[in-house]
């Protein structure tokens, strides 16, 4: 076997990869056949969970010579984390003997916990196996016993496995899968890659795992969703006192009252996993580890931790008269929500809605401190979701709305004065939507002076010439209004035929633009979230010099506008000179079709944000 | 009995003694006895501007109990000053693992500005893994936090370790860090106890580079070291030698002549000695596959082949000692990867075959160099390479004369660099040779250095847009990254790296890899072409025509923030060159804006030249483009010239590739 770029053929062939499910572990085989230096590390630095036992293996060499890796002096068993006198383990293995023209074999097993199913107790109640990966696989396996207490899943796109029953086991086999890429833009359940999941049952629902799908969730809402936010909750005289405090005064509109309260809860209990420098400092572990249910003791200490203040809001909102939904939404990196899927552990994040429909309901996640009410988490924008009516505890499932490129406004406006030694500047930026959060992130959580110094830190470090004397992030903790930011200072001029100039010193890039795409796509394309990106710069001619010819730019196609523009300015001083710089991205998702688009689109981008402007001296 | 009233004023005369805090201000006694005189010093002093926090004591005592054992008690107070300085609330140990390290004591205090005392307790102390990506080691890091660190919060730490390390009762103690120091302390003694007698132990402490960064205040020859007042680490600075060679330090040891099971540092020939016998003792294993014995050349060139394609480096430390003493041979060839170390003691097996004898040789390699008068010790080094020794001369570049004969010195950790040949990370660097009968110091001839050249040649057409399809070829010698990219990472890394570090390709760019050459064979350069087409390779704006950058050199980073001092010398290492000729073929009339010059300044000399051809159908373009840099080294009395240096360096450069590629079409 040699490698073959034509047939996907590169680095390693896994032979062989088995996952076998038995009464008291699970078995996993490998077997790869390395071909090149490359494909070392399908093998290389493989790290097992402490629970793996019986680790053996070999490298077979052309030659026929092995060497068999079974012995101890492979392995180091190393402690992890040891605190409070708790030492949690894992085991690495190097295997021996690899190199760039051989076969590894390697198996181990993982003893399953038999009070917790058939996986061990680390995997959690929900668990997924992704079959093949980055190298091409000719041979995947998957031996589960037919009488498998947990429920399970095999998802595929273009192969479909072949099925066998042997004995007790149901044996799931793919062939020749090929190598798993990950293209730029696209995410991990989008891709043409088999999956295995188990998740664990409920008894509580196994009378409703045959019925219509409508009926299941409804009944998983029931029993376990409602119990959750409305069972054993600890609120009494302090809740009260608190309800009393944040509900006077508010305002009749429901969505108006519960976007008040919101922002009154969080000026009033501290979400202890969000909490600012200075605020940790004054905050126990024991306070931020509060019980998320006990509602009284967050009114009394003004602490809650995230998971509590969703139920303290929660229950903030019904004691105000609104009765809120709840949508329960999953991250699409690490996993895709399907109504038809009877399995309540799809969901990763639970958001609080105030509105009279799904669609027109503003969703809140209260867990997220710092965060615009209605500003939803892009990794959830456009994924499919289970809303809750909690009036009666109806379920529907829905798409959680996606952003409008108007909700995600950065526009910036530069102010230049071109001289000798350099170019003196300034800037202004405003932030709206997720772009505002996206600033809030990483700003927030510092006081200002560190905030303003973060941000001339960071605007220095990308551009080495550039040297601010001011510097100030403005609303980093204020949700409601965007963020501002404003710059002051100067870029260095080294000399050249001409006087350039860079019209927008230290702005990112609208879009992220990888280094490298590969030629062929088949994976649709998910652009995080819609945006509008504008800059406008102004300055005037230094004394001798004229504008020289500048390229303006004005294309389009299904995934946005870019415009660029450079021109004297229309009112004003005859040698003021005004840059535009605009580019809309209005493509959420699309598909691989789309990708010549896409990547046209990515290249006028790029080519507009490095545009600078040349001048000419002046005959 | 004491009478009341005397009972009264001695408790009141012991509150005083004791220095109560009046209200408002801080209690400084509930701070560790030895932190509260140096928390009261600094009380109504001004803070140093722009620090995160102020470290107002950081002291080190050293003590050795015999037998290998070492103390070390460190003592740190340090006064938070902004959000930043909040993160000296942990306090980090490193251990090697096992039973050669422990922490025997660690407490921590947080005098809050209110007055308010936390002390650290159990739950805040965490042992992690120190592994990286590419190391697997016993290695731990112990870290402890102390609660509530707020802004003004004076933070106290106290540890005792014991360490038994490996290579001996030696340490390195560093006196700069990120944050200024009032008071620096290092205190060395030997801890004798009834059953222990250390009067034959020589107690060594040496400073170095303290000059400019240190004046000592006080200090007892062997024994103690203080210091006041030392600055923080600049910031942010780039092209220094490696801070091993500029920073200052003591170095520490205990010369035990009874301890036999670690190395003396009494001199360089004891450490040598203990070096071969460690490595000897392991450099035993059959020929390698298809290596049979054959004439020492022949030996030497199969084991150096072999060995490059087939064992990879990998730091694999399964027990605390291994960062010291070598895998054997025939283990490291079951295994098929190994560190410096066994890498070296595999080829020194291989060359008994041979009829040919290795030696361990000591190195530093990429993280600064081994100095002339450096004081004995293993930490000197990073690297070990393997000495040949030859009764005569093979002709090779990596060859040394001593005055103990001839040696040929090999690198089996670089895979890309071929036998004779050292890589440049060895450029002006020394080794240390050790053998059964003591060490041999010698210096890296310059002609053993493997010189990094590239050429490159491009052959592309424009069309009327701009647009430019054509082929790149590239050929290395030496290591520019390529070789290297293509044996770690494969034909699509070798494609990644070449987009990710030397091209710039838009999204609607094409390019094609060409099967590259074999990136194993040594003796010839690696060769790797592409086939390309850039949408705006060749750019139109107004009259002008620009041609990308591909196979030049990047413009050097802008090395100092104007209006800041530069507060480092500066070092540059590199001696590559680069060969580049184009032929462009464009449907326009073009003339080079920039037909020749050549340029040097104190870094590199650069040749250009730019031709057009004009012909019916447009013009053919042809560049040179040749570059051979120089190293540079301005110390501290000449940095500011050397920030001076560098600019016009980066000015000239600039002007070649900013004016240089521009092509005004002629009507």
């Amino acid at each position: 076997m040699k490698e073959d770029r034509e047939k996907g053929i590169s680095g390693a062939v896994v032979l062989e990869e088995r996952v076998h499910f038995r009464p008291e572990f699970l078995e996993y085989v490998r077997r790869v056949r390395i071909l090149s230096e490359a494909g070392k590390d399908s093998m290389e630095y493989a790290s097992f969970p402490a629970e793996a036992t019986e680790i053996d293996g070999r490298t077979v060499y052309r030659d026929g010579r092995s060497v068999v890796f079974n012995s101890r002096k492979d392995f180091q068993e190393k402690p992890v984390v040891s605190a409070n006198g708790e030492e949690l383990k894992r085991i690495r293995l190097v295997p021996p003997g690899l190199s760039g023209d051989c076969v590894v074999e390697l198996k181990w097993k993982e003893p399953v916990d038999p009070d917790w199913g058939p996986m061990p107790r680390s995997y959690g109640y929900m668990h997924w196996w992704r079959l093949g990966g980055p190298y091409m696989t000719q041979l995947s396996v998957l031996e589960v016993p037919i009488k498998l207490y947990w429920a399970q899943m095999i998802q595929y796109q273009s192969q479909e496995p072949k099925i066998e029953y042997r004995g007790d086991s149901k044996i799931y086999t793919f062939q020749n899968l090929p190598a798993m890429t990950e293209p730029p833009y696209s995410s991990e359940f989008a891709r043409d890659v088999p999956r295995f999941t188990l998740y664990a049952p409920l008894s509580f629902l196994s009378e409703y795992n045959q019925k219509p799908h409508q009926e299941y969730w409804k009944a998983a809402v029931e029993f376990f969703y409602k119990p959750y936010f409305e069972n054993g909750m600890r609120k009494s005289s302090a809740f009260g006192r608190l309800l009393s405090e944040l509900s006077s005064g508010l305002p009749d509109e429901p969505r108006a009252k519960a976007i008040e309260l919101f922002y009154r809860l969080n000026a009033r209990v501290k979400n202890a996993h969000h909490l600012t420098k200075s605020e940790e400092a004054g905050v126990s572990r024991k306070e931020k580890l509060a019980e998320v249910k006990n509602l009284e003791e967050a009114a009394l200490r003004g602490y809650a931790s995230a998971a509590g203040m969703r139920l303290l809001y929660y229950h903030l909102l019904k004691g105000v008269g609104i009765q809120p939904r709840i949508a329960l939404v999953a991250d699409r990196d690490r996993w895709q929500f399907r109504y038809s899927v009877h399995n309540i552990f799809q969901f990763t994040d639970e958001l609080i809605g105030v509105g009279t429909d799904p669609a027109s309901t503003i969703w809140i996640d209260p867990a997220a401190r710092f965060t615009k009410p209605g500003q939803v988490d892009p990794d959830y924008q456009g994924t499919w979701a289970l809303a809750v009516d909690t009036k009666d505890w109806s379920v529907a499932s829905f798409q959680v709305p996606a952003d409008s490129e108007a909700s995600n406004q950065a526009r910036f406006d530069f102010q230049l004065s071109l001289e000798d030694e350099g170019d003196q500047f300034s800037m202004a930026a405003r932030y709206t939507g997720y772009l505002a959060q996206r600033e809030r992130n990483r700003y927030a959580l510092l006081d200002q002076k560190e905030q303003d110094r973060l941000l001339k830190e960071r605007l220095e470090g990308q551009l080495k010439g550039l040297s601010l004397r001011e510097a100030a992030v403005e609303n980093a903790r204020i949700p409601h209004e965007p963020v501002l930011i404003k710059v002051a200072g100067s870029l260095e001029q080294e000399s050249g035929r001409h006087r350039v100039v860079r019209p927008f010193p230290g702005m990112e890039s609208p879009i992220w633009i990888p280094d490298a795409f590969p030629e062929q796509r088949k994976v649709p394309i998910q652009i995080p979230y819609r945006r509008t990106w504008e800059a406008v710069s102004r300055f005037r001619l230094p004394k001798g010099f004229k504008l020289g010819e500048a390229p303006s730019m004005d294309l389009g196609n299904v995934f946005g506008q870019v415009q660029w523009t450079a021109a004297p300015a229309p009112s004003g001083a005859p040698d003021e000179v005004v840059v535009r710089f605009r580019v809309t991205v209005t493509t959420h998702t699309a598909s691989s079709g789309q990708y010549e688009y896409f990547k046209t689109f990515l290249s006028w981008v790029d080519r507009a944000r490095r545009q600078t402007v040349t001048l000419e001296r002046a005959s | 009995m004491i009478p009341f009233w005397k009972g009264f004023c001695l408790a009141l005369g012991l509150c005083l003694a004791f220095g109560s805090a009046r209200a408002g201000e801080v209690d400084h006694s509930l701070l560790p006895a030895w932190a509260t005189p140096h928390a009261q010093a600094v009380a109504a002093l001004p803070e140093p501007r722009g620090a995160d926090a102020w470290v107002l004591l950081d002291r080190t005592e050293i003590a050795y109990a015999g037998d290998g054992e070492v103390r070390v008690r460190h003592l740190r107070l340090v006064k938070v000053l902004t959000e930043r300085g909040l993160r000296e609330g942990t306090f980090v140990l490193s251990g090697l693992g096992g039973k050669t390290s422990t922490v025997k004591k660690l407490r921590g205090w947080n005098l809050r500005p209110g007055g308010d005392l936390e002390r650290m307790d159990q739950d805040s102390v965490v042992t992690v893994d120190s592994d990286s990506e590419d190391t697997l080691t016993t290695g731990t890091l112990t870290a402890a936090s102390v609660p509530r660190v707020v802004k003004g919060s004076l933070v106290a730490f106290e540890s005792l370790q014991v360490f038994r390390h490996p290579m001996g009762p030696v340490d390195e103690v560093y006196l700069l860090g990120r944050h200024p120091v009032r008071r620096w302390e290092l205190q060395v003694a030997k801890k004798e106890g009834w059953f222990t007698n250390l009067r034959q132990v020589n107690v060594r402490m040496e400073k170095r580079h303290f000059s400019p960064w240190v004046v000592v205040s006080r200090a007892v020859p062997g024994e103690s070291i203080q210091a006041d007042d030392l600055p923080p680490l600049p910031r942010g600075e780039t092209a220094q030698p490696h801070l091993r060679n500029l920073l200052p330090k003591v170095v520490v040891s205990f010369l035990d002549p009874e301890l036999k099971s670690a190395p003396s540092c009494e001199s360089w020939d004891t450490l040598a000695t203990w070096v071969w016998n460690t490595y000897g003792t392991r450099a035993y294993a059959d020929p390698l596959p298809g290596g049979e014995v054959k004439d020492p050349r022949t030996c030497l060139e199969s084991a150096h082949r072999w060995m490059s394609r087939e064992l990879t480096y990998r730091q694999v430390y399964l027990s605390p000692d291994r960062g010291w003493v070598p895998e054997s041979a025939a283990e490291t060839i079951r295994k098929r990867y190994g560190d410096c170390k066994d890498l070296a003691t595999c080829f020194m097996a291989q060359l008994k075959h041979g009829g040919l004898s290795g030696f361990p040789a000591l190195a530093r390699i990429g993280e600064g160099r081994v100095e002339a008068d450096e004081p004995v010790s293993p930490f000197c080094f990073n690297h070990a390479i393997a000495a040949v020794r030859l009764d005569q001369s093979l002709g090779l570049n990596a060859e040394v004369q001593t005055p103990k004969g001839r040696f040929l010195l090999v690198d089996m950790t670089s895979r890309t660099t071929p036998l004779g040949y050292l890589g440049t990370a060895h450029h002006r660097g020394r080794v240390l040779i050790c053998t059964d009968s003591g060490g041999i110091w010698a210096d890296i001839p310059d002609e053993a250095i493997l010189r990094t050249k590239v050429e490159v040649r491009l052959e592309a057409t424009a069309d009327a847009q701009g647009a430019l399809t054509g082929t790149l070829r590239f050929r290395e010698s030496g290591d520019a990254g390529l070789r290297l990219a293509r044996i770690h990472l494969g034909e699509s890394g070798l494609r990644a790296h070449l987009l990710r570090e030397v091209l710039d390709l838009p999204p609607t760019g094409k390019l094609d890899l060409l099967p590259p050459s074999d990136p194993f064979d040594l003796a010839k350069p690696f060769e790797v072409s592409i086939r390309f087409s850039h949408p705006t390779g060749l750019n139109l704006s107004g009259k002008e025509a620009t041609l990308m950058r591909w196979g030049l050199p990047g413009l050097p980073p802008v090395l100092q923030r104007a209006g800041v001092p530069r507060a480092f010398p500066i070092e540059v290492e590199a001696s590559s060159s680069i060969d580049y000729e184009a032929i462009i073929r464009a449907p326009w009339a073009l003339r080079p804006e920039l037909g020749a010059l050549d340029l040097e300044t104190a870094l590199r000399k650069v040749s250009w030249k730019a031709e057009s051809s004009v012909q019916d159908q447009g013009s053919i373009l042809r560049l040179s483009f040749r570059q051979s840099r120089k190293p540079y080294f301005a110390d501290h009395a000449m940095r500011e010239q050397g920030v001076t240096a560098w600019k016009e360096d980066r000015a000239g450069l600039k002007r070649i590739l900013d004016d240089g590629l521009v092509f005004t079409r002629l009507p």
